[in-house]
């Protein structure tokens, strides 16, 4: 417990005096002194991300039976993904807003049961893979770091996502019946979450990264984020959406 | 009595003499230059031909009995005539003492001598078996040295006597060449090393004296045997498949060479495969077990027909396709190299009786989904109005913002 406090205690230091750090700046005639949080550096008209996070999707969730917790169990799954974002508005003391475009990939494997008798497992691998790709409007309100010194950006997404889908057995496409088991499901998508700016850490090296290679900021990031691709409650689409949580690194340039 | 004119006569024929004996010397030398185009070499049915190197034969090549296709151009055509054309195969064949009549031959002749032709002699026909023949029973003359190791395949066949001496026998792994007597001598490999060995042919302009006058070479190699199989060969349960896995080889020599892994299936795939080997089996029910195979035998190499999967280098484990469900089928592996050799079997064979299971997509379909049907299939019965309603306000706002500009 009381190691829990000097912790904490040392992280509030920490905090306050990034904090009041802000508050020592000026210009003289050697030019801009004290640390910044934020810096007028190059232009910035976008922001990209690596984004990972646990993905399980909600196919059981559109039909009678658990067909997928039943093949794949109820193991946590991962996606792998990429964002990028054009900033394409500036808000005055709020953020930047503009559209993004998101790409990812999970995939579920497990073992086929035979038919004759459900209870036993074949050593068939069946597997389902979805690509979800969304759309999404991007606020990111960068007043915070860029105002008060605080270096955090909470952020909201907003639009549409859609999903490839394509399962297999044996390593060749799942039939079922003549049905071919690949489809595309929609819907709409969403997002919450906060970034902490890495540039206080280190305020050298990111003031270097913008002068030689234009990254104006860089951050670590967490976020909520849901997806209804369901194609607005029909079960004529697998559900492949998920709530789930994804963090990650992203740049802005 | 000392006659100047005399002796400038008398000069003037030695030196003629000389001077042609010399001219006819430097023809025979220097004058004419051979050489292989890259278009004048072609091979009649190599196997894996445009995806291997023309230069690279393998066993199949040789039990195919392919052959090689050459053009020779040459530089020129004076005193042409004096010379025949001959090609050998083996280590310094331009040297007499490397062909017959000396006593310690390293050459052996390749293709029917020829005369030669200005400015190309094309078809000259190099078959892969004579090529191969010379080192067929004994060492590796081209190597210049014995490449170590019997023939670990038996040598049992066509009477050829192994000489590799100084190494020691594989024991029975390799798989080149089989002990069955189906293998022509000429095909067998010399010793178990499985490293692919050089062979330089010598196309040579030769005199009367069977001196050589001009040569050019052309290099190739071959590779006669796979490496080992692997061991250890496990089926699964699958529908209309087999699981198949097992542990690679682990003699490192062997291991280095692995190019891939070829699985056969007795019966062979396909109904056609179970109505051909005769077995009686009811779709309905699941067989007790498997048949003795007398295709999967040990030290055999099946015929194509029984191939039923392939796996690449660093796989232990594939699907055998194309089968029936409720079939028995022996299954085993072979190992594939870069010459696209392929190995003996592992034995005994493992047994695989597919069957039919349920997969994720046929659950989700049985449990009422109705997902699916390609990535581009859009039901009646859905509701797109919403995604084109969606669209279309975004295409509205798009087409505003660009008027306003």
């Amino acid at each position: 417990m009381k190691r829990l406090l000097l912790v904490s205690t040392l992280g509030l230091l920490g905090w306050s005096s990034v904090a009041s750090a802000q508050t020592v700046r000026g210009v003289d005639e050697f030019g801009a002194y004290g640390p910044s949080t934020t810096r007028d550096g190059s232009p910035q008209s976008g922001a990209v991300e690596i984004r990972f996070g646990a993905y399980n999707p909600r196919v059981d969730s559109s039909v009678a039976g658990t067909p997928y917790k039943d093949t794949f169990g109820d193991k946590t799954r991962f996606m792998v993904g990429l964002e990028g974002d054009w900033q394409m508005l500036r808000i005055p003391h709020l953020g930047t807003l503009g559209p993004g475009l998101g790409w990812g990939f999970t995939r579920a494997s497990g073992l086929a049961v035979l038919t004759s008798d459900p209870e036993e497992i074949s050593d068939e691998t069946t597997s389902l893979s979805i690509m979800p790709i969304y759309l999404v409007a991007v606020l990111r309100a960068d007043v915070f770091p860029r105002e008060f010194g605080i270096p955090i950006v909470p952020y909201a997404k907003l639009g549409m996502g859609t999903a490839l889908w394509w399962s297999s057995d044996g390593g060749e496409t799942a039939y079922a019946g003549n049905v071919k088991g690949t489809g595309l499901s929609y819907g709409p998508q969403y997002a919450l979450g906060g970034m902490f700016l890495l540039d206080v850490l280190d305020r050298q090296t990111a003031r270097d990264a913008d002068v030689s290679l234009g990254i104006n900021h860089s951050y670590v990031f967490g976020e909520w984020y849901g997806s209804e691709l369901d194609a607005f409650g029909s079960n004529k689409r697998m559900n492949v959406g998920a709530n789930t949580w994804v963090v990650g690194l992203a740049i802005e340039f | 009595m000392f006659n100047l004119r005399r002796v400038f006569a008398l000069w003037a024929v030695v030196a003629w003499f000389l001077g042609s004996g010399g001219l006819a010397q430097a023809q025979t030398t220097t004058s004419i230059t051979m050489t292989v185009p890259n278009t004048g070499v072609s091979r009649d049915h190599q196997d894996y031909a445009g995806q291997v190197f023309i230069t690279q034969i393998n066993l199949k090549d040789c039990l195919s009995e392919d052959f090689f296709n050459f053009t020779v151009s040459l530089s020129s055509g004076l005193g042409l005539a004096n010379y025949g054309l001959e090609v050998w195969a083996g280590t310094a064949c331009d040297m007499t003492t490397a062909r017959p009549p000396s006593t310690a031959v390293t050459c052996w002749e390749v293709a029917d001598a020829r005369s030669p032709t200005y400015p190309n002699v094309t078809g000259i026909k190099v078959p892969i078996q004579r090529l191969l023949s010379g080192r067929t029973g004994g060492s590796d003359l081209d190597a210049g040295s014995n490449t170590g190791g019997t023939d670990s395949t038996g040598g049992t066949g066509g009477g050829t006597t192994d000489v590799g001496g100084g190494g020691t026998s594989s024991g029975g792994t390799s798989s080149s060449g089989g002990s069955s007597s189906d293998v022509p001598s000429e095909c067998r490999a010399t010793s178990s090393v499985t490293a692919a060995q050089p062979l330089t042919i010598f196309f040579m302009l030769v005199n009367a004296d069977k001196t050589v006058a001009s040569q050019v070479q052309y290099k190739v190699t071959f590779k006669l045997n796979a490496p080992a199989p692997p061991t250890n060969v496990q089926t699964g349960i699958g529908e209309n498949i087999a699981p198949i896995s097992w542990d690679a080889p682990t003699d490192n020599t062997d291991q280095a060479t692995i190019d891939g892994y070829q699985l056969y299936c007795d019966p062979a795939p396909g109904m056609q495969g179970v109505i051909d080997s005769g077995i009686d089996w009811d779709p309905n029910i699941l067989p007790p077990a498997c048949f003795e195979s007398s295709v999967l035998t040990k030290n055999a190499r099946p015929d194509d027909k029984y191939k039923c999967g392939t796996a690449t280098k660093t796989s232990t484990r594939a699907n055998a396709t194309g089968l029936i469900n409720n079939v028995p089928y022996n299954v085993s592996v072979a190992t594939t190299d870069t010459y696209r050799n392929v190995g003996v079997i592992a034995t005994p064979p493992a047994c695989a009786k597919p069957q039919p299971v349920t997969g994720f997509f046929e659950a989700y379909r049985a449990a009422g989904g109705e997902g699916g049907g390609g990535f581009c299939s859009f039901s009646r019965h859905t509701r797109p109005v919403l995604l084109f309603t969606v669209l279309g306000l975004g295409l509205c706002l798009m087409l505003r913002r660009r008027r306003a500009t």
